[in-house]
């Protein structure tokens, strides 16, 4: 009896040892921070990370916060990171989840497109709407609303927008009292520059302007003229 | 205070009548009343310098004169600057910028003068205080280069009434003669062993005295002989016949047109993209 009760405990403790060696490592949860930046290293707020395991099903799920991170818990394993910036795919990262926690940075393929409205290239338009839209498809991928800002400079003054997008062919339409659209393949980041579009401010500094310059011109050549004619009588 | 004198010159600027003159002044105060940056005073005062040329002003003698002011803005807008170094002394530029430090005068907590510093903004508005004296003695040296006072009597005679302007009138034709007439009295009390070098202020207070009372005679003198000779012209008993007219030639109105459409070119920019507010 003492027997068979050492036999079958004997059985039970090598079925549990078993059992919990068996056990993966994986069932304990890593914490994986997930870092998106842009091209020039910003970080990219509101991106949609996607997480896939082996088989290719979607584990996680999430968007960036203001500082381009985003946490989340895997168990340990091979995963893929994709990033969704303004519905396509900028950033994708093979990641191996070991015992330990892991910070993964992403640099994705999203770039600075700086849009100038400089009326005539001196007088800025900020009273304007920027619409970009993707060129192949035709879907409107971004809207900046008027009014623009003219950020602090020493020696210039601008009106402008600075739109981060995926690498990609766009046409930008800006729309002010006129309108003025142009395409850019954008491979890096750039600035496009829209000197014929005028809002109401802007065309009235440039009238402003003109009356200013020949009103000036007028006043010294009549005036030397005037002088000149007295003199000779 | 006058830096320059009226003189008489067959410039374009001379010619025009005192209205427009005084709408190019007033457009130019108007402007420096804006600014606390740098950028914009400077092109008010490339139009100074434009309209100064066309008139002939004499640079040289106007800064022999007013060399003084000039050095007391200087020393009092960068001196004043030292305490522009918050953030909530900035409008337009960005406070990372306006507050980056240069060098540290008085830290923080220290006694009556607080923290001090020369910052990125400070030194901007230090300048842009320097600019705004400036541009204002160079505005009204012209003013008074290229106006007679006869001129700015009329027009004051227009908008106040007559006697009101008789008296304004009256206190500027005769500072001059009253300049004139002190330093007289300087030069008899000067050959009589009149000192004013002393470096203690009581004894230079003391020594105003021998100038201050005969100046003060000479003052009533004029202003009763004054009295009797307008008293011998009726004055006041009706309103007297205008001998000049203010007419508009081209030339004023466009100078005129000219100074109205700058001003309110600068202002939109001020009020639409900030320019100018630092």
């Amino acid at each position: 009896m003492d027997l068979e009760c050492c036999k079958v405990g004997g059985i039970l403790l090598l079925v549990i040892l078993i059992s919990i060696s068996s056990l993966p490592a994986s069932a304990v949860p890593r914490v994986v921070k997930v870092i998106c930046t842009d091209n020039e290293g910003r970080a990219l707020c509101e991106a949609l990370v996607l997480v896939y395991d082996l088989k290719g099903e979607l584990v996680f799920e999430g968007v960036t916060k203001e500082n381009g991170s985003v946490v989340m818990k895997l168990n340990e394993g091979n995963y893929t990171i994709r990033v969704i910036w303004l519905n396509t795919l900028v950033g994708s990262k093979d990641i191996y989840v070991s015992k330990y926690s892991l910070t993964v940075p992403i640099n994705c393929n999203v770039y600075h497109l700086k849009v100038i409205v400089n009326f005539l290239y001196l007088i800025p338009s900020r009273n304007v709407d920027i619409v970009v839209k993707d060129a192949s498809s035709g879907h409107l991928v971004k809207v900046v609303s008027k009014p623009l800002e003219v950020p602090y400079r020493f020696y210039s003054l601008s009106a402008e927008a600075i739109l981060r997008l995926p690498k990609g062919k766009y046409e930008i339409v800006v729309r002010g009292i006129n309108l003025q659209t142009k395409h850019i393949v954008l491979r890096k980041s750039t600035t496009v520059l829209f000197t014929q579009v005028y809002s109401i401010e802007s065309i009235i500094i440039f009238i402003l302007l003109v009356a200013t310059v020949i009103t000036c011109l007028g006043f010294i050549l009549l005036g030397r003229l005037r002088i000149q004619r007295l003199k000779e009588r | 205070m006058v830096f320059i004198e009226f003189e008489a010159k067959d410039t374009v600027i001379h010619r025009l009548n005192p209205v427009a003159k005084l709408v190019w002044f007033g457009s130019i105060v108007v402007l420096l009343t804006l600014y606390l940056e740098p950028q914009p005073l400077l092109i008010v005062f490339l139009l100074e310098v434009l309209v100064g040329t066309l008139a002939k002003v004499p640079w040289r003698k106007l800064l022999a004169r007013a060399w003084w002011a000039f050095l007391l803005s200087i020393f009092g807008g960068y001196t004043y600057s030292i305490w522009i170094n918050k953030p909530s002394q900035f409008w337009r530029i960005p406070p990372e910028l306006g507050c980056k430090t240069i060098l540290v005068i008085t830290p923080e907590g220290t006694p009556l003068m607080g923290y001090t510093a020369i910052t990125v903004g400070g030194l901007l508005w230090g300048t842009a205080m320097t600019l705004r004296v400036f541009i204002g003695v160079i505005a009204a040296s012209i003013l008074t280069f290229i106006t007679p006072v006869s001129d700015l009597a009329m027009i004051w005679a227009k908008f106040l009434p007559y006697k009101l302007s008789f008296i304004c009138t009256t206190g500027v034709r005769f500072y001059p003669v009253m300049i004139e007439k002190i330093q007289e009295i300087m030069t008899a009390a000067k050959s009589r062993g009149w000192d004013m070098s002393s470096k203690n202020p009581v004894k230079r207070i003391r020594a105003v005295f021998p100038i201050v009372i005969p100046a003060s005679r000479e003052a009533m003198l004029l202003a009763d002989k004054m009295a009797l000779a307008m008293e011998a012209k009726a004055f006041g008993v009706r309103k007297p016949t205008v001998l000049k007219t203010i007419e508009f030639t081209p030339s004023d109105i466009l100078f005129i047109v000219f100074s109205i459409s700058f001003t309110i070119m600068m202002f939109l920019m001020w009020w639409f993209y900030g320019f100018g507010m630092l």
